[in-house]
């Protein structure tokens, strides 16, 4: 009765509930349940559904990115500037006596 | 192949691909070169336990990623930039008090491919990524930038795993939120107003 009720209840959830369950589901393994109440929500849930894939779609980006530190090449952020580069050379070169 | 240590050598040899490496997972330049310069002198002081296995990059690369942990492992004690508690009194921006959307997500169109590669791209992500609040935002990077798993970055961050998921969760509702706004929505933004 117990689990009846609670399944009753994930069919239901509103679509915050189903979104944090959804970005849950990223970084732990959902009970067969919780993801059976996703899989259900998003047949017929255009906003949640496009949330999931919005997500699937950043996490591809950021695969790519960070296998690549050359996609940040372009920008001024991606070098050492001059005085970093100076400042880390004197902490590394042995004291001048 | 194993190259010859050659310390003198190492910043400009390196210096650069460190430095990006860390700012991709710190968001932050004076971190990003602090780390750096904290690998430098780590690997300098460890130059007679060098495993001549690998090569001197994969050997620095390895240095830096423990130092990008004990960076974020302060993190937990320290305070949040938005305090939780004005956090919770505010609106809650994305849904309303039934649950439901307040505004459904807008169809992002891209090739992913493309998108990867433009520079301007990953400027907006950043940006985005710098308006998080600083615990949600280190989160985000650990698992998401530093690729660790939930365990890992429950560890390094000194939090419990609800804890990490909501972090997460939050930092995933901002960060869709600001590329929708800042990006993918640009054009049509201008036509849902």
């Amino acid at each position: 009765m117990k689990k009846l009720i609670r399944i009753i209840r994930l069919l239901n959830l509103p679509c915050d509930e189903v979104v944090r369950l959804v970005s849950q589901s990223f970084d732990d393994d959902l009970p067969w349940d919780e993801r059976a109440a996703i899989r259900s929500h998003l047949v017929y849930c255009t906003a949640c559904r496009r949330f999931r894939r919005q997500m699937v779609m950043l996490r591809d980006l950021l695969d790519r990115y960070i296998e690549q530190p050359h996609l940040a090449d372009r920008s001024p952020e991606a070098f050492l500037s001059d005085d970093a580069r100076e400042r880390i050379k004197r902490t590394l070169s042995p004291p001048s006596e | 192949m194993a190259t010859p240590l050659r310390p003198s050598e190492w910043v400009d040899e390196h210096g650069d691909l460190l430095y990006r490496y860390a700012m991709q997972r710190v968001r932050n330049s004076q971190v990003a070169e602090d780390l750096v310069q904290e690998t430098f002198v780590s690997a300098l002081a460890a130059v007679d336990r060098f495993a001549s296995a690998s090569s001197e990059r994969t050997w620095l690369v390895g240095i830096l990623r423990h130092k990008i942990m004990d960076h974020f492992r302060g993190s937990a004690r320290r305070p949040d930039t938005l305090g939780d508690e004005a956090n919770a009194a505010l609106e809650d921006p994305t849904f309303d008090k039934r649950g439901h959307w307040k505004r459904t997500p807008a169809r992002w169109s891209a090739n992913t491919d493309t998108l990867a590669e433009q520079g301007e791209f990953w400027a907006t992500f950043h940006d985005c990524l710098a308006k998080l609040p600083r615990r949600a935002a280190d989160a985000f990077c650990l698992r998401e930038l530093s690729r660790l798993d939930s365990k890992g970055v429950c560890e390094v961050l000194g939090i419990t795993a609800t804890n990490l998921w909501t972090q997460l969760h939050r930092a995933r509702l901002m960060l869709r939120q600001c590329l929708e706004e800042n990006w993918f929505g640009r054009g049509s933004a201008k036509a849902r107003k």
